[in-house]
C-alpha cells in the first residue's frame, strides 16, 4: 500500500482551476520532487494535502485512510508536516521555543520522560541551528529561518515531510548545506519527502522520482533524468507551445 | 399595505438612508485607504453636531451656511490625530495585524476622550435646537424644511465625492490606493500623502453628517456610537472600500430601519442595527475584503 | 500535579496570592469605605485576569467582556430570593460560560480587527435583547433587598480574584497555554504544527467567561439593584481592556497593577469629575499602546514578561 495517495484532486479559485484531476502516489521512504513554473499549483497541492485548503473534488488517503478535508492540526498529528515557502515562524518565540511547540503538539506525542528542551536541542542540532537556540525567530537570517521551518516540521514527528521551496533565496553554498541536511534527516528517520523546488540541482540530487505540474495538471512523471529529457516539460518550462 | 407604500415613509427612509450613506462614506475612505477601523467615527459625527449647534446658537445663522467651517474643524481634528498618533503606527509598527489591533485600541481611546471632553465642556445632557422646522406638504407628504435640506445637502455631497473620486487627480489616487496599495505605490502615488488626504476628507464628511443630523435630532456627547455601528454595517454590506456600494447600502439600511420600526416598535431599532452588524460580520468571517487564507 | 508543584514553588505568585487574601482584614482595620474600595479592586482584578486568560494569551482582543458580567448579574438578580446565593452566583458563572461556548463557534472564526468590533457589537446586541425582555415583562429595574453585607461580598470577591489569578497562571504554564501563545503568534503556523486551534480558542474563551459571570452576580448584590444599561455598560469592557494593557498581561501581577492604577485614578476623580477620569483613562491607554505595549509589569519586572523581544 502506498503511504500517501492523492486521487483526482481538483481545486477551483473562483473561475480558475488551480488543480485539475491531480493524482499521485508516494511510497514509504521515497522522495518525490514536484516541478512546475510559478502558478502551476505546487503550493496549492501542498495546502490541500496539509488541510489548509479544502479541495473542490478528489480524495487524499494516508495509509489507506481518507483524510480529505481534515483540519491542518489533525493532518499534522496524523504524521504529515509541511513547511511554508514564505516562512512563518512564531516570531515572538525563541528558536528553541518554536521547536518545543511543535514537539508538544505534533504527531510524536510528548511524554515528560525526556526533557522538552533537550529534545528541541537534538532537533536543532540536526539542522545546524543549535547555536541560535535562544535567538528570537524574528531576528534570524533567511537561511536560518528556512532551517527553522524544516526543524519545526521535523519536531512534529512526521512520517511525511512536505518541503515547499526551502532553498529559494539561498546562496549556492547554503543550498548545498540544506541538501545535506535533508539527506541526513531523511536517512536518520526513514522519512518520506515531497519536495517543491526551483533549484533543479537540488531536486535532481534529492528525489528519486519527479512529477511535473503545469497549469494545475500533471504533465509528466519519471526519474530526474527522464524528466530532463522530456519534451513536454521543456515546452512547459520554456514556453515553446505556451503563452 | 397602504402604509408601507405611503410616500411619507418613503420620504423618511430616503432622508435617513442618505444620512447613513454619508455617515458611512467617511468611514469607508479611512478604512479603504488605511485599513484602519475607526471606531471613533461616530464621535466625529457628534463633534460635527455640536459644532453645528454652537454655530447656530452663537451666530443665529443656519448651520448649512456653517458647513464649510464645521467640515474644517473636523478635518483639523483628523489632522491632529493623524500626526499625533496614527502616523507613528502606520510607519513604525509591524506587522500589519499589530497596526490594526493597536489602531483599534487607539481609536477606542480617542472615542472615550472626545466624548468626555465634550461632556465636560457642554454637559452630558441632550440638546436640540429649532431650525427650519416649518412643514411643507408635497404630494401628500408632510416634510419639515430641515429634513429636505438635510436630504439635499447629503445627496449633493455624496455626488460631489463620487465625482471627485472618479475625476480628479487626487480622487483617482485615493481610488487606486483603496484598490491596491502595492500597485498604487508602484505607479508612483505618494501613499502617505493620500492617506492624510483621505483621513482629512473622511473626518470632514463625518462632521458634515453630524451637522445635518443635529438639525433633526437631539444631540448628546454619547450619541456617536450607534452611528459608528451603522457606518460599519453599511460599509460591510456595500463591500469595504467600495464607495458606490456603500452609498447603496446606506440607502438600503435607511429603508430597512424605517420599515422595521413601523412594522414592530421603536424598541427593536437597536436590536435590528446590532443584529445586522453581528450578522454581516459572522457571514464574512474571512475578513471583509475577501482575504483568502495564506497558503 | 506538576503544575501544582510549579505554583507552590513560584514565590512571586504565592506572595501575590497571599496579599490578595490579606485584604479580608481591610473592613476591620480601615472601615467600610475601604471595604468597598477593596471590593472594587478585587472585582477589577478578577475581570482583568479572566480577560487575560483568553485575550491576553491568544491575542484575540475582546471588547465585549462585559456581556458575561452582565449575564451573571442578570441571573443573580432574576433568581434573587428564588435560589440561594450559593447556587445563583455559580449559576451566573455557568450561564456566562454556556453563552460563551454557544457564541464561540461562529465568533471565533472571525479574526483580527473584525473579531474586536464583533465582540463589542455582540455585547451591545445582548444588552438590547435583555433590555427588551425586561421591558416586555415590565421590569425596568429590580431591587435586591436583603443582600449580604459588604464584608461577605468582599470575601466572595477575594475568592474569585484568587481563583481567576490561579486559573490564568495555571493555563499560562500548561501545554494548553503554550498552544494559545502559538495561536497569538501565528495561527496558521500553530495549526500546521498540530495545535488544535479551534478547540483551544473555544475552551479559552469559555473559561474566561465563567469568572466574570460570577463577579457580575456579586456586584449586583453589592449595588442592591439591577439595571440592564448599568450592568451591560460598555465602559466596563473598555476599563478591563485598559487595565490589562496598562498593567501588562505577561505577568500575574500585571492585571493587578492595571486595576490598582485605574482604581486610584478613579478614587481621585470619579466622584468629583467623572469625565476627567475617563479622559485620563483614554490618554493612558494611548500612551501605553504607543510607548509601552507590554504594560507596567514589563517595565517593573522585565525578565518575567513574555513578548520582551
Amino acid at each position: 500500500m502506498n503511504l500517501l495517495e492523492v486521487e483526482n484532486i481538483g481545486k477551483n479559485f473562483g473561475g480558475v482551476r488551480a488543480l485539475d484531476e491531480v493524482s499521485l502516489m508516494v511510497d514509504k521512504a521515497e522522495t518525490l520532487g514536484l516541478m512546475g513554473a510559478n502558478g502551476a499549483g505546487k503550493t496549492t497541492l501542498f495546502s490541500v494535502i496539509a488541510g489548509h485548503l479544502k479541495p473542490s473534488n478528489g480524495i487524499i488517503r494516508l495509509k489507506g485512510k481518507t483524510i480529505t478535508g481534515y483540519r491542518p492540526d489533525k493532518v499534522c498529528r496524523l504524521g504529515i508536516a509541511r513547511t511554508f515557502q514564505i516562512v512563518r515562524p512564531f516570531i515572538g518565540m525563541s528558536v528553541r521555543e518554536n521547536v518545543e511547540v511543535a514537539i508538544l503538539f505534533g504527531n510524536s506525542g510528548y511524554d515528560s520522560a525526556s526533557s522538552l528542551g533537550d529534545r528541541a536541542m537534538d532537533i536543532l542540532d540536526d539542522v545546524g541551528l543549535q547555536g541560535l537556540s535562544e535567538t528570537f525567530a524574528g531576528k534570524l537570517t533567511l537561511s536560518a529561518r528556512k532551517c527553522l521551518e524544516v526543524a519545526r516540521a521535523l519536531a512534529t514527528g512526521p512520517e511525511i515531510l512536505l518541503l515547499d521551496e526551502v532553498m529559494a533565496g539561498l546562496t549556492p553554498r547554503e543550498v548545498d548545506d540544506m541538501i545535506e541536511i535533508i539527506q541526513r534527516i531523511k536517512l536518520q528517520r526513514r522519512l518520506t519527502i515531497v519536495i517543491v523546488e526551483h533549484v533543479v540541482k537540488a531536486l535532481n540530487q534529492l528525489s528519486e522520482r519527479v512529477v511535473v505540474l503545469h497549469h494545475g495538471k500533471i504533465i509528466a512523471t519519471g526519474s530526474p533524468q527522464e524528466i530532463a529529457q522530456n519534451i513536454d516539460v521543456r515546452e512547459a518550462y520554456f514556453g515553446a507551445s505556451d503563452t | 399595505m397602504d402604509l408601507l407604500l405611503s410616500p411619507q415613509l418613503l420620504f423618511s427612509a430616503l432622508v435617513l438612508g442618505s444620512t447613513y450613506a454619508l455617515v458611512a462614506l467617511g468611514l469607508n475612505l479611512v478604512y479603504g485607504t488605511m485599513r484602519l477601523l475607526n471606531i471613533a467615527h461616530g464621535d466625529l459625527i457628534m463633534v460635527g453636531a455640536y459644532a453645528a449647534f454652537w454655530f447656530f446658537t452663537l451666530s443665529g445663522l443656519s448651520p448649512i451656511i456653517g458647513l464649510p467651517l464645521i467640515a474644517l474643524i473636523c478635518a483639523g481634528l483628523g489632522l491632529i490625530l493623524y500626526f499625533a498618533i496614527f502616523r507613528h503606527q502606520l510607519e513604525n509598527v509591524h506587522p500589519v495585524e499589530r497596526i490594526e489591533a493597536n489602531s483599534l485600541l487607539l481609536f477606542f481611546a480617542v472615542s472615550v476622550i472626545v466624548q468626555n471632553v465634550v461632556a465636560l465642556s457642554f454637559s452630558g445632557s441632550p440638546r436640540a435646537y429649532r431650525h427650519l422646522d416649518e412643514v411643507y406638504h408635497l404630494l401628500g407628504v408632510s416634510m419639515t424644511a430641515n429634513r429636505i435640506a438635510a436630504l439635499v445637502v447629503a445627496v449633493t455631497l455624496l455626488s460631489a465625492v463620487v465625482l471627485f473620486l472618479n475625476r480628479s487627480h487626487y480622487g483617482l489616487s485615493i481610488s487606486a490606493l483603496i484598490q491596491n496599495k502595492t500597485a498604487a505605490k508602484i505607479v508612483g502615488i505618494n501613499v502617505s500623502k493620500i492617506q492624510i488626504l483621505s483621513f482629512t476628507i473622511g473626518f470632514a464628511i463625518a462632521g458634515v453628517a453630524g451637522a445635518l443630523i443635529s438639525m433633526t435630532e437631539q444631540i448628546s456627547p454619547f450619541m456617536g456610537f450607534p452611528f459608528t455601528i451603522v457606518a460599519f454595517v453599511v460599509i460591510i454590506l456595500g463591500g469595504l472600500g467600495n464607495i458606490k456600494g456603500g452609498i447603496a447600502a446606506g440607502l438600503l439600511l435607511g429603508f430597512v430601519e424605517i420599515y422595521v420600526v413601523v412594522l414592530t416598535s421603536a424598541n427593536f431599532r437597536s436590536i435590528l442595527i446590532y443584529g445586522l452588524f453581528v450578522g454581516v460580520l459572522l457571514l464574512r468571517p474571512q475578513g471583509l475584503f475577501g482575504k483568502t487564507r495564506a497558503s | 500535579m506538576t503544575a501544582l508543584n510549579g505554583i507552590l514553588k513560584d514565590r512571586v505568585l504565592l506572595i501575590f496570592l497571599t496579599s490578595l487574601v490579606l485584604t479580608v482584614f481591610v473592613p476591620d482595620l480601615f472601615g467600610s469605605y475601604w471595604a468597598i474600595v477593596a471590593l472594587n479592586l478585587m472585582m477589577w482584578v478578577s475581570l482583568t485576569q479572566s480577560w487575560t486568560l483568553f485575550s491576553g494569551m491568544t491575542g484575540y482582543i475582546s471588547l465585549g467582556h462585559v456581556v458575561f458580567y452582565g449575564i451573571g448579574a442578570y441571573v443573580v438578580a432574576s433568581t434573587f430570593k428564588v435560589l440561594p446565593l450559593w447556587v445563583s452566583i455559580p449559576l451566573g458563572g455557568v450561564v456566562a460560560g454556556v453563552l460563551a461556548l454557544l457564541v464561540a463557534i461562529p465568533v471565533l472564526r472571525v479574526r483580527g480587527p473584525y473579531f474586536v468590533i464583533l465582540t463589542f457589537g455582540l455585547a451591545e446586541l445582548v444588552k438590547y435583547i435583555v433590555l427588551n425582555v425586561e421591558t416586555s415583562i415590565g421590569k425596568s429595574s429590580r431591587l435586591l433587598f436583603g443582600a449580604p453585607t459588604i464584608e461577605t461580598l468582599l470575601y466572595i470577591m477575594i475568592g474569585l480574584a484568587v481563583i481567576a489569578t490561579l486559573m490564568t497562571k495555571l493555563v499560562s504554564q500548561s501545554r494548553f497555554g503554550r498552544g494559545l501563545s502559538a495561536i497569538r503568534d501565528d495561527e496558521i503556523t500553530a495549526e500546521t504544527v498540530g495545535v488544535p486551534v479551534v478547540k483551544y480558542k473555544i475552551t479559552a474563551f469559555t473559561l474566561s467567561a465563567v469568572i466574570p459571570g460570577m463577579v457580575g452576580g456579586v456586584i449586583a448584590l453589592k449595588s442592591t439593584y439591577f439595571e440592564v444599561l448599568q450592568v451591560f455598560n460598555p465602559v466596563i469592557s473598555f476599563t478591563v481592556v485598559t487595565m490589562a494593557i496598562i498593567g501588562g498581561s505577561g505577568d500575574v501581577r500585571g492585571p493587578f497593577m492595571g486595576a490598582a492604577f485605574l482604581l486610584l485614578l478613579s478614587e481621585l476623580f470619579w466622584a468629583t469629575i467623572p469625565q476627567i477620569y475617563m479622559i485620563l483613562v483614554g490618554l493612558f491607554l494611548i500612551v501605553f499602546v504607543v510607548f509601552a505595549p507590554n504594560g507596567i509589569a514589563a517595565i517593573l519586572w522585565p525578565a518575567r514578561s513574555r513578548d520582551s523581544q
